[in-house]
């Protein structure tokens, strides 16, 4: 069970940081603690729901954190199911900015005249395609562990 | 004279127990009850050499814990009627979970025989189980048997006469180290000091079970002198905290022995095995399935809004070509205003329904679903349902029907009983159409979390309900919830679209039903008597409407929201469509603007709406399942009763906060 984590006990605790302190801000704006326009409505949009996803995602990967510092490989565990949950509701998003998309420039709904990709681009969104690239790059490392992963 | 032996046959369930009792016993069975409870009692005899074996089947469970009237009963047997052997029926090829009852039966200082069944599988699978190791190991006799075959069985017989011969056995310890070892050494002084309570039951044992909280053993003290002083001592203890380290240590004893008698038994770790430690985590846990189910809705709501906006188009081209084109007006309104707005109206929902199924179904497939009942066994037992009830209530995210009729899968008939009452709790696919437009018309882009908090208070409402009625109508204790969680599987994509359209179809074939039926009753009461303006307060639903107003009066619920209401009760789809009816808009954006421009209809006032039409009586086919189900006209109107009654208050409330903060 003694492998080199390191790689992944950083890109951990870095998510784990990212994560949760764009959920942080998120819910702050959300609920009127910090100015909507703070850093930029669209990239870091006042969404209380929204962000209380991201400071799970992020509770998760400090818990990862935490078990590498044990070298516990229960990290890997809380890791992977981390980068998961980035995946997921990365594609959660990403699916909404297709729709968003249709009804901006296929449907022209009332509301979307305005309408632009970076309205859409949500943290969720960004840091999920980060961590595709992470789980592309690490994939290995979360295999069985007879398959020398875990 | 023939000796005779008690002898009692214990073991996990599944794993060929009653086989073996029966290879043992042959057809000199005896089957009852055991007394005071619906257990099934069976005892047989068996004259083996010089000796006749009076044999009992002890229920199958997979601990000692007094958790279930079956452990209890086990238990019970063991340490009140002192069999000379118990034999404990293990599953060669799942050794590992089968041990942590042979740990238990060791601590009570059984006289063990372990009859290692399904060997001849456990062999073909490559396992060698040394089991001379075994017996060296644990101090007890140990034979592998097939009783499908009957191998062995002759081996065990002899076995169990010889164990009756040999010196009895040595006390075996699991040491649990540190504070829980300190407990149980100072638990032990109190408890000897009662001679006849030591002489009765194995001192080190009761301590363990104090420790862990076992009520059923502390029970057991009531008449003893030192009650007082086990209880004193026990007060400040976290019973939980103490269960959850021994059994630990159990796990970990386990995990020394087994490499030693089958270098092959031991698993590794399996990826759902490191994966459920994360999602069955007790603090991560429930905020992973309620990020999830949030991601359910606000994709369900996000996604599905470019495909409903071109069925309403589509159904607004239709609606106007119809009217226009019919010269007779009666008809031209029966299908306009009437079919083809109020089916539109429904059918608007179309991709939202689907994409909630879709969602369902990949959740179910991968496994995470059997994880939520797990994750919320806790909180469901605290409240006074066991985590299994939680499945046939997920199930009710889709339709209260079936899952009503899934709760036959719940043997205890109070937990049945209350689960069936709490389910229509369960915001069915039915209601998500009248969140959809009211969540989207007044939240716009928080119309998902809207929608996604109408989910999580349905679940509040259940569960607490629950815990009134278990502690008001069904007394008790629920079950214990025990369930094997299968191993995460990739979901598939044709087997999840498969499941989509089957309970999709449900919908579209209820629309082309029942819901075609109500609009045109609704057109009807609507277009009548004539001179009447269509839908107004001078129609017959108009009147009918003026009749019930003052019944939701208090909540600011207009007339035409208590029509809608009531029709809601025929499928709840359809108070969309009485809306479009009695507005005279039909579906979709007209609908939504007219609601707007309402001033009698605030965003609280749509915020009480949805909560009431979560929580009021479920649709007549929900209600004619619990009548079927409970065979009781009572549970039946207690539920409608309930269900209505506490909708209102919510609504109530809902509508009262909401007028300040919204």
């Amino acid at each position: 069970m003694e492998k080199n984590h390191n790689g992944l006990k950083y890109i951990s605790l870095l998510w784990g940081i990212l994560y949760m302190a764009a959920g942080l801000v998120q819910v702050a704006k959300g609920v009127g603690l910090l100015p909507a326009s703070l850093v930029s409505s669209s990239l870091l949009p006042a969404e209380l729901a929204g962000g209380l996803v991201l400071v799970v995602i992020g509770a998760v990967f400090f818990v990862a954190t935490f078990e590498f510092s044990k070298d516990s490989f229960e990290g890997s565990a809380y890791a992977y199911v981390g980068i998961l949950l980035c995946l997921v509701f990365g594609t959660l998003y990403f699916l909404s900015m297709v729709a968003d998309l249709i009804n901006a420039y296929i449907l022209a709904m009332e509301g979307y005249e305005k309408w632009t990709f970076v309205d859409s681009f949500k943290p969720a969104l960004y840091l999920g395609i980060l961590s595709g690239v992470v789980y592309a790059v690490w994939k290995n490392r979360f295999k069985p562990v007879n398959q020398g992963g875990f | 004279m023939a000796e005779k032996i008690k002898v009692a046959v214990a073991g996990n369930p599944n794993v060929g127990k009653t086989t073996i009792f029966n290879a043992l016993t042959g057809a000199r069975q005896k089957v009852g009850n055991w007394p005071g409870v619906t257990v099934e009692k069976k005892e047989g005899t068996k004259k083996h050499k010089d000796h006749i074996l009076e044999i009992v089947d002890l229920p199958g469970t997979y601990s000692l814990t007094a958790y279930s009237a079956d452990e209890v009963v086990a238990r019970d047997y063991i340490l009140e009627e002192k069999p000379d052997v118990v034999v404990q029926v293990l599953d060669s090829t799942n050794l590992e979970r089968n041990l942590y009852l042979t740990s238990q039966l060791l601590e009570m200082g059984t006289n063990l025989v372990l009859a290692l069944n399904m060997s001849d599988r456990a062999e073909t699978r490559g396992d060698d189980i040394d089991i001379r190791r075994l017996e060296s190991l644990l101090g007890v006799s140990a034979i592998k048997t097939a009783a499908n075959e009957g191998r062995g069985i002759n081996a065990l017989l002899d076995s169990i006469v010889n164990k009756t011969e040999s010196n009895p056995p040595l006390p075996h310890e699991i040491g649990y180290g540190g504070r829980v070892e300190e407990n149980i050494c100072a638990l032990e002084e109190i408890l000897g000091s009662d001679r006849e309570l030591s002489k009765n039951y194995p001192s080190r044992w009761m301590a363990v079970k104090l420790l862990e909280g076992d009520e059923n053993a502390l029970s057991k003290l009531s008449s003893s002198s030192i009650e007082g002083k086990v209880q004193n001592f026990l007060s400040d203890l976290d019973h939980e905290e103490y269960e959850v380290e021994m059994a630990d240590k159990r796990y970990e004893f386990i995990g020394t022995l087994l490499p030693q008698v089958c270098t092959t038994c031991a698993e590794d770790v399996s990826p759902s095995d490191m994966v459920d430690k994360v999602i069955t985590n007790k603090y991560l846990g429930i905020p992973i399935f309620l990020t999830l189910m949030w991601g359910m809705f606000e994709l369900t709501f996000a996604f599905a809004t470019p495909f409903m906006e071109l069925i309403d188009m589509f159904f607004g081209w239709l609606a106007a070509a119809v009217t226009s084109n019919i010269e007779t007006v009666w008809l031209a309104s029966l299908l306009g205003d009437g079919i083809v707005a109020g089916v539109g109206s429904v059918l608007l929902f179309v991709p939202n329904i689907f994409i909630l199924f879709f969602v369902i179904a990949l959740l179910e497939s991968s496994g995470y679903m059997a994880r939520a009942a797990f994750i919320m066994d806790r909180l469901m037992y605290t409240m006074g349902l066991q985590g299994k009830s939680f499945i046939p209530m997920l199930t009710g995210f889709g339709c209260s029907v079936p899952a009503i009729m899934a709760t036959r899968t719940l043997e205890d008939e109070k937990d049945r009983l209350i689960t069936m009452l709490v389910t229509p709790f369960m915001s069915c696919g039915a209601r998500l159409p009248v969140y959809i437009l009211l969540a989207g018309t007044f939240f716009s882009r928080q119309a998902g979390s809207v929608i996604f908090g109408l989910y999580v208070l349905g679940i509040l409402v259940a569960i607490v309900s629950a815990k009134l009625f278990r502690t008001f109508i069904a007394k008790g204790q629920p079950s214990p919830f025990i369930m094997e969680l299968p191993p995460y599987t990739r979901p598939s994509l044709k087997d999840s679209l498969q499941h989509m359209w089957n309970q999709g179809y449900l919908y579209l074939r209820k629309v082309g039903t029942i819901i075609v039926g109500g609009v045109v009753l609704i057109w009807l009461l609507a277009y009548f008597p004539q001179g009447a303006d269509y839908g107004s307060a001078d129609s017959l639903i108009g009147s009918l409407g003026k009749l019930i107003e003052p019944l939701v009066a208090p909540l600011g619920f207009d007339w035409k929201i208590a029509v809608a209401l009531v029709f809601g009760f025929v499928a709840k789809e359809i108070v969309v469509g009485s809306l479009g009816t009695l507005y005279g808009t039909g579906e979709g954006e007209a609908l939504s603007s007219a609601l707007v421009a309402d001033p009698g209809f605030t965003p609280a006032i749509a915020l009480g709406l949805m909560v009431f039409t979560l929580l009021y009586v479920p649709c007549i086919g929900a209600v004619a399942v619990i009548k079927k189900e409970t065979g009781s006209w009572k549970w039946m109107f207690f539920q409608a009763a309930y269900s209505t009654a506490v909708a209102w208050i919510l609504a109530l409330v809902t509508i009262g906060v909401g007028n300040i903060v919204l």
